[in-house]
């Protein structure tokens, strides 16, 4: 049966950034992609590209913060293609400001996108992964889901909680052997996000070091959805920091305040604004956004602030260890 | 302790008391609870001749028989006392007591209640023409008498069923035994294992038949339910002298003793005496009494099968596969982890068929399985495979035979060792749910239309 259907994947957050990359990396002869976002005009010129690659699409405009709407899209996609085999959990967005500071609501629609969106899509696949009795569910989570940041604590809040989900969700689906859940840990990538981003700190905001690709990330996914992770890490310099954050969370935290506060903000104003949150821009429906990239095409002087930091807080931490057993 | 030599491993009480069992203690209960290891022999019947597998059929049932005087060595307490020791030893919300069928199975699966049989076959070596039913009850008198005698808290039902057990009634005869009162065994399981204040669900099929009384607690019943009607048994038919001539009788009609009572059907009906003492321990040890009443085996599978399609649809799932168990086949631990909604029908016989045409009359599911008994012979009343493979194509998307060599209907003894090999390949897995309370299951039948010959009663 395998052979004669086509791989159905869902991806969430399609029209730009990782969902783009995700598509298009997915996009092959053999199968069908489903295709969601709010954006339906970017998301049908990706599909007429995943198509130029071989894959049959679907284009499902649809906002993740209406459960019933992504429950209806996992509907069509079984009724249409009779399987589901994959859901990547990927829409996201991020306001920034400080957690007094930002607005109630959008603090509040962070959280209904990035964890509610990744939640009503596990809602909306897991009862069909479990009546054909296998799935890969896929919930990118960040960096940020693991280690904390400063002012963007709806978006870490919201990572931390996808992270929280898919870990309760895999003990939840331990009797089905055939299904898997598997958590994507980005560091800072090379998308329109940090440009689309609500932003009230009154400072432009930057990548917080040497952004990775986002096609990196998309591979990682495709390759979870071949041969399923428990979590998947994306960039050494992440896991140079997951690992600092380990040995010494205390120490980390604050290194990460001070490097995040000296790179990811530039002294350069920005005008108060609302971003992507509420309404979808007419543009930035792309994969990358030309920052300097950790790859080395494109490096610049911060490009190893994180990393560094990281390193040195793991230093710091294995010194500080090594006094406390004298 | 394993099952008493006296009561038969194939019959529809202890089976579906031991799914019950197994679906408590969180296992499957895989070919009618067999050894697995015995499943290849079994399957291997379908390479035998007709007579062959016919005569493999009988073998079995043979194997359990008793001889004619353990008969008044038969102790009810003792079958009582296995039934208690199959159940996990823990508190239960509610036990049910009573008449067994197998849509009870599921419901005890979805509430967390064990079910206490009140009625239990005792196969006892007896050679006689299938087609002789005086012959039959005569010799049954002596065996029945001391039977009866030995147990008086019981009264014996003895069977004899020229239709559909046709090759099992040559070489036993069926002395079913209903439980008049609880006894100690029982009345010990409720005091420990049942929660205090706890219901007690009687199991009442309102099922009956004419009877000839032998003595006292004492009838001989000609006939069963399934295919051929009670008149037919006792009057005659065209289509019963049919039957008699494709098998080779010397007889067109059978010649049985003229009914003089009505009892509780052997199998399957409720005897009310039972009910009395329930009600009185009940009132002394604090719990509540609740009775489900029914006026066929088979009239509860509606009901649990819509509990299902409800239960399922509360935990979001599609609740689109139905699941078509016959006699003894049920299965609760893999309709509820395969997410299927379960279907009871009493046997293959031509009720059955027009039971679940009528269930599906108004509902649409994805996809059909169905779990046919296999019982060897080709009675009055028996649909032809085709009628069945109509069952089949109602499915939206796919229906099949759970473990049936079609061709080999109703003589493929394999399907008994396949059936469950059948259901557990289904993609789908669920995990075991949380039980459902009795406030759910009042939830569920308020929110139902009712359903005809049931009805849920307090005592």
């Amino acid at each position: 049966m395998a052979h004669h259907r086509p791989q159905t994947i869902v991806i969430t957050g399609a029209s730009s950034g990782i969902g783009r990359a995700t598509a298009l990396a997915f996009a092959r002869r053999g199968r069908a992609l489903v295709l969601t976002a709010r954006r339906g005009e970017a998301l049908e010129e990706l599909a007429v590209e995943c198509r130029g690659r071989g894959a049959t699409v679907r284009v499902e405009p649809a906002d993740v913060t209406d459960a019933d709407a992504v429950s209806l899209i996992a509907r069509r996609v079984v009724s249409e293609f009779g399987w589901l085999d994959v859901w990547v959990n990927n829409a996201a967005v991020v306001a920034y400001g400080r957690a007094e500071e930002i607005p109630a609501e959008m603090w509040r629609r962070v959280v209904e996108v990035n964890l509610f969106g990744t939640y009503h899509g596990i809602r909306a696949a897991l009862p069909w992964m479990r009546e054909q009795g296998s799935g890969v569910l896929i919930n990118v989570s960040s960096v940020l889901g693991k280690t904390p940041s400063p002012y963007q604590s709806a978006y870490v809040a919201s990572k931390y909680a996808i992270r929280a989900v898919s870990e309760s969700v895999r003990q939840e689906v331990r009797d089905a052997d055939g299904i898997s859940v598997c958590t994507v840990l980005p560091g800072a990538i090379d998308t329109p996000f940090f440009r689309s981003g609500a932003n009230v700190t009154g400072r432009r905001v930057e990548p917080p070091g040497p952004a990775i690709d986002a096609r990196r990330v998309a591979s990682a996914i495709v390759r979870c959805a071949r041969r399923p992770r428990r979590e998947v890490v994306v960039g050494a310099s992440t896991r140079l920091g997951l690992l600092a954050n380990r040995l010494a969370p205390a120490l980390t935290e604050r290194a990460f305040a001070t490097a995040v506060e000296r790179v990811h903000f530039t002294d350069e104003p920005a005008e108060r604004s609302e971003g992507n949150l509420f309404h979808s821009p007419p543009t930035g429906a792309r994969i990358d956004d030309g920052w300097p990239r950790a790859d080395g095409r494109r490096r610049g002087v911060r490009a190893a602030v994180v990393g560094t930091g990281a390193a040195a807080a793991a230093v710091l931490a294995a010194r500080a260890a090594r006094t406390r057993s004298s | 302790m394993s099952r008493p030599r006296e009561v038969a491993g194939f019959d529809s009480a202890s089976a579906m008391m031991m799914a019950t069992a197994a679906f408590l203690r969180g296992q499957p209960f895989p070919a009618l609870g067999n050894p697995p290891m015995l499943k290849p022999l079994v399957r291997s019947t379908r390479r035998l001749p007709q007579r062959a597998r016919e005569a493999a059929f009988v073998a079995g049932g043979a194997a359990e028989t008793i001889s004619r005087r353990a008969a008044s060595r038969v102790q009810g307490e003792r079958i009582s006392q296995w039934v208690c020791e199959e159940y996990p030893e823990r508190r239960y919300p509610a036990v049910a007591i009573g008449s067994a069928n197998g849509a009870l199975v599921h419901l005890c699966a979805a509430l967390d209640m064990p079910w206490l049989p009140q009625t239990f076959l005792i196969p006892v070596r007896q050679a006689v023409h299938p087609d002789d039913p005086v012959a039959a009850m005569d010799k049954g008198r002596e065996p029945g008498r001391a039977l009866v005698a030995s147990n008086p808290d019981l009264q014996l039902h003895h069977m004899h069923d020229a239709n559909q057990d046709r090759l099992m009634v040559r070489a036993l005869t069926y002395f079913r035994v209903k439980r008049r009162e609880l006894g100690q065994a029982y009345e010990r399981f409720l005091i420990e294992r049942l929660a205090p204040g706890g219901t007690i669900l009687i199991s009442e099929c309102r099922r009956t038949w004419g009877t000839s009384a032998l003595g006292e607690r004492h009838v001989f019943q000609h006939g069963a339910v399934g295919g051929a009607t009670e008149e037919e048994f006792h009057r005659g038919s065209d289509r019963v002298a049919e039957y008699l001539a494709r098998y080779g009788s010397p007889v067109r009609r059978w010649d049985g003793p003229e009914p003089d009572s009505v009892s509780p059907e052997a199998e399957w009906g409720f005897a009310p005496a039972l009910r009395e003492d329930i009600e009185r321990f009940a009132r002394e040890h604090g719990f509540r009494v609740r009775r489900v009443v029914y006026d066929e085996p088979a009239s509860l599978s509606p009901l649990v099968a819509d509990l299902y399609r409800w239960w399922y649809r509360q935990r979001n799932m599609p609740a689109a596969r139905l699941f078509v168990e016959s006699f003894v086949i049920v299965e609760p631990y893999w309709a509820l982890r395969t997410g299927s909604v379960p279907f009871w029908m009493t046997f293959n016989a031509e009720e059955s068929l027009a039971a679940v045409r009528d269930y599906l009359s108004d509902r649409e599911f994805d996809q059909i399985i169905l779990a046919l008994f296999q019982n060897a012979v080709e009675p009055v009343g028996l649909p032809g495979i085709d009628e069945w493979y109509e069952v089949l194509g109602r499915a939206r998307g796919a229906g099949w035979f759970a473990g049936l060599s079609p061709q080999h209907h109703p003589r493929d003894m394999g399907q008994l060792a396949s059936y469950d090999d059948a259901l557990r390949e289904v993609p789908a897995r669920y995990p075991l749910p949380g039980p459902l309370t009795m406030t759910d299951l009042d939830r569920f039948l308020d929110s139902a239309d009712g359903y005809q010959g049931v009805r849920f009663a307090p005592s």
